[in-house]
């Protein structure tokens, strides 16, 4: 499939167990415009948000994911090409955090370094039940590479940061990405170009490279 | 859709003018985070650039009254639904519509919104909206005929890389005459790069009319998927592969979106048919069931069930992806309606957590053919979804219920994990009620590997469960009379569970196939299943 995203677009996967609160995240973030067509909104499964960072303007496509244990096995489908993930847990419930050690191993192994990773531990709202602390996670999270954020969909905290972090990074990342390739195409061909063709020059071997891999 | 909503901020004239003349107004605006309003460009021609303009744009919001809000040169304007109404100290009273909102950030990484408006507060042309709307209605490009409609709107006077490519289409069908399983990864990168290069072609020997296409935008991302699917559906070729070249009056010839779906249907149809098999299994289920929250078992989802029964029919990709967009809708607008009646609790938000085992049952109830060889060309056959995330999304929603079906059938298929006549495993079927099985005591517990939550839910299990109090000594035979009768005698049942609805249709479909399988094979397979051994656990074989 033809990789034609638009340079400006970016895909973030919410994952995590079901009934976190990822919805109502997600929805917090998304839905406080001044949109008619937002407000009434029921439905949180795709939601777009354009944000402006320094001179960025991004478009976030934000996928929510099925928390539930039975479509876990679905997760790559929906991780896929994605720039970002969040990864939502309770901190009033442990079970939860273990399942986003879960997806942070899995994501880890499937996807590498290239997604941006972002923990976020909902319904701080409910303290007096919490079950996961702060410093537990935060350590967690820095032992991952991933940012840690305590949010309340409830009461609308932390969602801003968690999802500017997310964004900036994603942004760094894929600015890193363009420069790597960018520097690769100018100088990191001119070896394969002596071996492979004495006469050609550093664009044109690369091309050549690139046919006799594809034969 | 090409609309005002798509307009890049970043080079509209009022945004350019208030960061690079009035900066100070910009930073102002970014560090007290006020509300900034752009006229679309559309919309600004003969309007003065001016301060006095740029201030009646940059809004703070009342410390008083929520809504209302103050411009930096003391005009006053109310926000509401999506709109803007100019209140004290304009020239006139006008509403404005929101078009679209950005999140901008200022240096400290504290946010200030921008929004675009349809028409400047004070002074500008007012665009002709409606006929525009109008317009950018008809440049919708997200079914098949709207891509026809915007391709031929475009009186593209070169058309001949069109009629180019066709060759090449036909081409490509005569080479991959099989698709071959977990090998179409270098397959569909070709039809893509094909299009590609078509639609570069026209740009480049329509320059005149196509001058503002260029790759990446908007526009040309609309282009390029129009010129997919027109091109696929003016490619005429034989629907067998070995009447290639007959008229194009001949019945047997379809268009490439057609022999497209039959190549994949042909390559997955056993896939197609697991699934089939799933949904026979599962139609008595209830959103509960899949997953979804209880209260919604209180809606109709007449909608999107009608939406996806004939699903498999559309021969273009783009339609179908269109289609699984509007069955998220009308799912939407099920719960929505469901919320109005008061069936439902007014808070319901459908989150993936509903939505996929919303999708799902949907699925089940509409029972439409070819799921597997859908979900395969939509995810890796189209390179319109690559770039439209949403598309993408609803196909990859459509990908993980195919999935979830086909996980399911797996679990229901394998034959020597289930004695024959019951579908009951056979650490289950030993441990059930009112069965002495030497050995074994009948209080045994069923084996955690299937309550694991991780599975797809197995019907077949499931009702084994259910059916543990009704189930009689007299019931079909076990595992035990099959052991108990000689090589020759043993019979492979034919009888299926009769202890619920539906459940004689679940079955045939394990019935079926356990009436095929050989004594030999079917031994083997018992031997296989590590069975219990006499150890005081089971039954030795």
């Amino acid at each position: 499939m033809a990789d034609v995203r638009g340079k400006n677009n970016y895909k973030i996967v919410l994952l995590g167990e079901g009934r976190v609160g990822k919805t109502s995240l997600v929805l917090r973030y998304v839905n406080n415009t001044f949109s008619d067509k937002q407000q009434t909104t029921i439905q949180a499964s795709f939601l777009s948000k354009r944000i402006n960072i320094g001179e960025n303007t991004c478009n976030l496509a934000i996928w929510d994911t099925a928390g539930q244990e039975r479509f876990h096995a679905l997760g790559p489908i929906y991780y896929r090409d994605a720039d970002g993930a969040l990864l939502v847990y309770d901190t009033t419930d442990t079970e939860s955090f273990a399942k986003v050690k879960n997806w942070v191993k899995e994501l880890r192994k499937m996807v590498g370094q290239e997604i941006v990773l972002c923990i976020a531990g909902n319904k701080i709202d409910l303290d007096k039940e919490r079950q996961v602390e702060k410093s537990e996670a935060e350590e967690y999270a820095a032992s991952v590479g991933a940012y840690h954020f305590q949010t309340s969909a409830k009461l609308g905290k932390g969602i801003e940061e968690t999802f500017l972090a997310l964004a900036k990074k994603m942004i760094e990342q894929r600015q890193e990405n363009d420069s790597r390739q960018s520097a690769r195409r100018s100088g990191g061909n001119a070896p394969i170009l002596v071996v492979a063709d004495d006469t050609s020059n550093g664009g044109s071997g690369a091309a050549s490279g690139s046919k006799a891999c594809n034969c | 859709m090409i609309s005002n909503e798509d307009e890049d901020l970043e080079v509209n004239p009022v945004m350019v003018t208030l960061k690079l003349k009035a900066p100070d107004l910009y930073r102002r605006a970014a560090d007290e985070q006020l509300l900034v309003c752009i006229p679309c460009a559309a919309s600004s021609q003969g309007l003065p650039l001016n301060r006095t303009t740029l201030e009646t744009h940059l809004l703070k919001p009342s410390p008083f009254f929520a809504g209302l809000y103050e411009s930096m040169n003391g005009k006053t304007v109310e926000v509401e639904e999506g709109m803007l109404e100019t209140r004290s100290g304009f020239l006139d009273n006008r509403r404005v519509r929101i078009l679209f909102e950005e999140l901008h950030y200022n240096e400290n990484f504290k946010p200030f919104r921008v929004v675009c408006i349809s028409q400047p507060l004070q002074g500008g042309v007012r665009p002709l909206e409606d006929r525009k709307r109008g317009k950018d209605a008809q440049a919708q490009v997200d079914t098949m005929e709207q891509c026809k409609t915007f391709l031929y709107a475009l009186h593209l006077v070169d058309i001949s890389p069109m009629t180019r490519a066709k060759t090449s289409i036909r081409e490509f069908f005569h080479t991959y005459r099989i698709f071959a399983k977990g090998y179409l990864g270098h397959v569909t990168p070709k039809l893509c790069s094909l299009f590609d290069q078509v639609a570069d072609e026209l740009i480049r020997s329509n320059r005149d009319r196509l001058e503002d296409y260029s790759r990446g935008g908007k526009k040309w991302s609309m282009f390029r998927r129009s010129v997919e699917v027109v091109l696929m559906e003016d490619t005429k070729l034989a629907r067998k592969d070995q009447e290639v070249g007959v008229s194009r009056d001949s019945e047997d010839v379809v268009n490439a979106h057609e022999k497209l779906y039959l190549r994949l249907r042909d390559a997955y149809k056993e896939e197609d048919a697991r699934i089939e098999r799933a949904i026979t299994l599962l139609k008595s289920d209830s959103v509960k069931d899949f997953g979804a929250d209880p209260v919604l078992e209180k809606c109709d989802f007449a909608g999107p069930v009608k939406l996806l029964r004939d699903f498999q029919k559309l021969p273009c990709a783009l339609d179908k992806a269109s289609t699984l967009k509007d069955v998220t809708n009308a799912i939407h607008a099920s719960v929505l309606e469901a919320i109005e009646k008061g069936r439902v609790p007014e808070q319901t938000k459908i989150g993936s957590d509903d939505l996929l085992p919303l999708f799902i049952f949907a699925l089940v109830q509409a029972s439409p053919r070819c799921i597997y060889s859908n979900a395969e060309l939509l995810q890796h056959f189209t390179s319109f979804g690559s770039m439209d995330s949403e598309i993408s999304f609803h196909a990859a929603n459509l990908r993980a219920a195919a999935d979830f079906l086909l996980q399911s059938a797996s679990h229901v298929k394998q034959p020597s994990r289930y004695t024959p006549s019951t579908g009951v495993p056979p650490e289950e079927a030993l441990t059930d009620e009112g069965l002495e099985l030497p050995g074994l005591p009948a209080t045994s517990k069923p084996s955690k590997r299937h309550s694991d939550s991780t599975l797809p839910r197995q019907r077949g299990i499931d009702q084994n469960e259910h059916e543990k109090s009704s189930r009689k000594p007299s019931d079909p035979v076990t595992s035990t009379d099959v052991r108990k009768a000689g090589p020759e005698e043993t019979k492979l049942p034919t009888r299926s569970l009769t202890t619920r609805q539906g459940s004689l249709n679940s079955f045939g479909a394990i019935k079926d196939e356990e009436e095929e399988m050989q004594l030999g094979e079917f031994l083997l397979a018992l031997k296989s299943e590590d069975l219990p051994t006499s150890s005081g656990r089971g039954v030795p074989f």
